[in-house]
């Protein structure tokens, strides 16, 4: 590896005569240097050199080295000009002279993290809202309000957005802008400047582009287990305007993530996709019943010589079709009974009509359109406050108060 | 770097630094400029970037000067932070997604632009570019980082080994096997640059 005669350090230049090549001349020359010093030395050798003082001759064989190493002054080197401090200057003007507090430096950040830390950890604000008609129950939750329909409800909420609830729906109210459908079905109407308000529905999020829309999500139990219930349960229908519906993916590769715009009159589920028209029919297919009860006194059919069992109450009911489209109403088949008032969890009571147009054939009510029924109560009932009524033809149920 | 006295003017250049003496600054950037922007010139062979660099660590060296402790050598002191920005800046480059870094195969691109780069150069500055030049700044170039800074601070800027210890912030032992490992990697590149010519 050493050469036997090493070459003592040189001058660039002065051994171009040896050969045509300066740049090989100095590579020999570096070659073997090197190898002395470092390529021809075992670990252990290497090690003990570094761990003891260079004596004079190797601290000239280092220099050599080293001067061979830059091979002859082609250190690459350049000089600062004077414009980098002029530069420098003017940076510095700007620089403050004493570096600002530690609060200084520190307070918009730190009050930064602490405006993050109410928003977490201060409860929600309750949103304002409306009960417009139908029995709904609003229990607090720790991220906003659940909404549970006993009835076909509707609400108003204080940004104009109305929410109309079939019976047995539920949803949990986060804010004026966004809602989580647990189960049932749901019509929103958002007007326009409420573009953006979101209702999230499993793994499905509808977010309205200032719409009147439906979203009908199946209860958990009606999945049958299936390996994607959210998606697979959730329908959305828009009546107007257009909503846009992300379906997040079931799948480790995102496969079957979907982002799609439904329009007007379009109804889209992740299982089926789009289709046109059918959109109306996702609205509720039953009518909103509001109910009364008469003053038993007023009832002009009781008479004095009537014992107690003759006697009876009435109670109106007022049907109202607060749909988009007309439906119509069938009456019972097979000699059912119409309505029931439910006395208890496991007790009703089947009470018949005593005015019953729907008993001649099916009606048809346009929307808004509204018709009465005067039901026939034992007298018994006369002193309560209030009635469960449930119609099952229909699939409502409906709470008559005294009036 | 600096001797024993020179070594005392800077930590009261030092002291009047920190009392916010703008002119010690000036006289302790006219005394560490060149080392600093050649530094980061035998890292980059690029002028321009070089003294963008040199004026970013002496900006940082302003700002940080409250922080200085005289327990170590000025010039280390500046060395640490001329050497830590520079590796900021790397790994910045790197996460971009259309980097330049020296070294692979943009080595052999930056090195054939150095002579070019030189024409931005002063004329009192003007080094020819030789092929022997030319041969030394592509192999430097092609060397892992961590061997370059060893190398450069070794052999171009000549600190000695316990300077150089102190600024990476690594054994003695370490830089002198790194300088070695360089040296060795550059031998090898340039015999074949050599044969390579001869060829």
């Amino acid at each position: 590896m050493i050469s036997e005669n090493p070459q003592p350090p040189r001058e660039h230049g002065d051994d171009a005569s040896e050969t045509t090549n300066p740049l090989h001349q100095d590579l020999v020359a570096l070659e073997d240097l090197v190898a002395l010093a470092l390529g021809a030395l075992s670990e252990a050798e290497s090690s003990a050199l570094q761990a003891r003082e260079l004596t004079a001759d190797e601290q000239a064989e280092r220099a050599a080295i080293e001067h061979h190493l830059a091979l002859h002054d082609a250190v690459p080197t350049i000089a600062a000009r004077p414009q980098t401090w002029r530069a420098l200057q003017e940076q510095l003007e700007h620089e403050p002279l004493e570096r600002p507090a530690l609060w200084r430096r520190f307070w918009m950040p730190l009050a930064a993290a602490a405006l993050v830390m109410l928003a977490v950890f201060l409860p929600p604000a309750r949103v304002a809202a409306q009960r417009l008609h139908g029995t709904v129950a609003r229990t607090k939750t720790d991220r906003g309000d659940r909404f549970t329909a006993r009835t076909v409800a509707r609400i108003r909420l204080d940004s104009g957005t109305v929410l109309t609830m079939d019976a047995d729906t539920q949803f949990e109210l986060l804010s004026n802008k966004r809602l989580v459908l647990g189960a049932g079905r749901l019509h929103v109407n958002a007007p326009p400047h409420e573009a953006g308000f979101v209702v999230e529905a499993g793994d499905v999020i509808v977010e309205t582009l200032g719409t009147v829309f439906s979203v009908e999500r199946a209860p958990a139990s009606a999945t049958g287990g299936s390996a994607t219930p959210n998606r697979a349960s959730t329908i959305v229908g828009v009546t107007r305007g257009s909503v846009r519906c992300t379906a997040f993916s079931t799948q480790p590769d995102g496969a079957d993530k979907a982002i799609v715009t439904v329009a007007e009159g379009q109804v889209w589920s992740a299982s089926d996709g789009l289709r046109q028209g059918g959109a109306n029919r996702l609205w509720f297919s039953r009518p909103t019943l509001v109910a009364r009860i008469q003053d038993v006194g007023s009832n002009p059919s009781n008479s004095a010589d009537m014992s107690d069992a003759e006697k009876f109450a009435t109670a109106t009911i007022t049907v109202t079709n607060h749909m988009p489209d007309s439906i119509t109403l069938a009456p019972p088949t097979g000699g059912e009974p119409f309505f029931f008032v439910r006395l208890g969890a496991d007790s009703s009571l089947p009470i018949e009509p005593s005015t019953n147009p729907l008993l001649t054939g099916p009606r048809t009510l346009a929307t808004g359109e509204s018709f009465q029924i005067t039901l026939r109560l034992p007298r018994s009932l006369r002193d309560r406050e209030a009635l469960l009524i449930a119609c099952p033809t229909w699939g409502v149920t409906t709470e008559a108060k005294r009036k | 770097m600096s001797s024993g006295n020179e070594d005392q003017n800077d930590q009261e250049l030092m002291a009047r630094i920190q009392a916010g003496d703008v002119r010690a600054f000036e006289m302790l950037y006219a005394r560490y400029a060149n080392p600093l922007v050649n530094f980061f010139y035998q890292m980059c062979f690029d002028r321009t970037a070089s003294e963008d660099h040199l004026q970013e660590t002496f900006m940082r060296v302003w700002r940080a000067r409250s922080t200085y402790r005289p327990i170590g050598k000025v010039s280390t002191w500046l060395f640490q932070i001329g050497k830590n920005y520079w590796f900021n800046e790397r790994e910045k480059q790197k996460r971009r997604p259309f980097h330049s870094v020296a070294g692979g195969d943009d080595a052999a691109e930056q090195f054939g632009q150095l002579a070019d780069r030189r024409g931005d150069a002063q004329p009192q500055d003007v080094v020819s570019a030789s092929e022997t030049e030319k041969a030394i700044a592509y192999a430097v170039s092609t060397l892992s980082e961590k061997l370059r800074v060893a190398f450069v601070m070794a052999r171009y800027q000549k600190l000695p080994y316990a300077e150089i210890s102190a600024i990476l912030d690594i054994p003695v032992g370490t830089v002198k096997s790194r300088v070695a490992l360089a040296e060795k990697t550059l031998r090898a590149l340039l015999r074949e640059h050599l044969e390579n010519n001869n060829g």
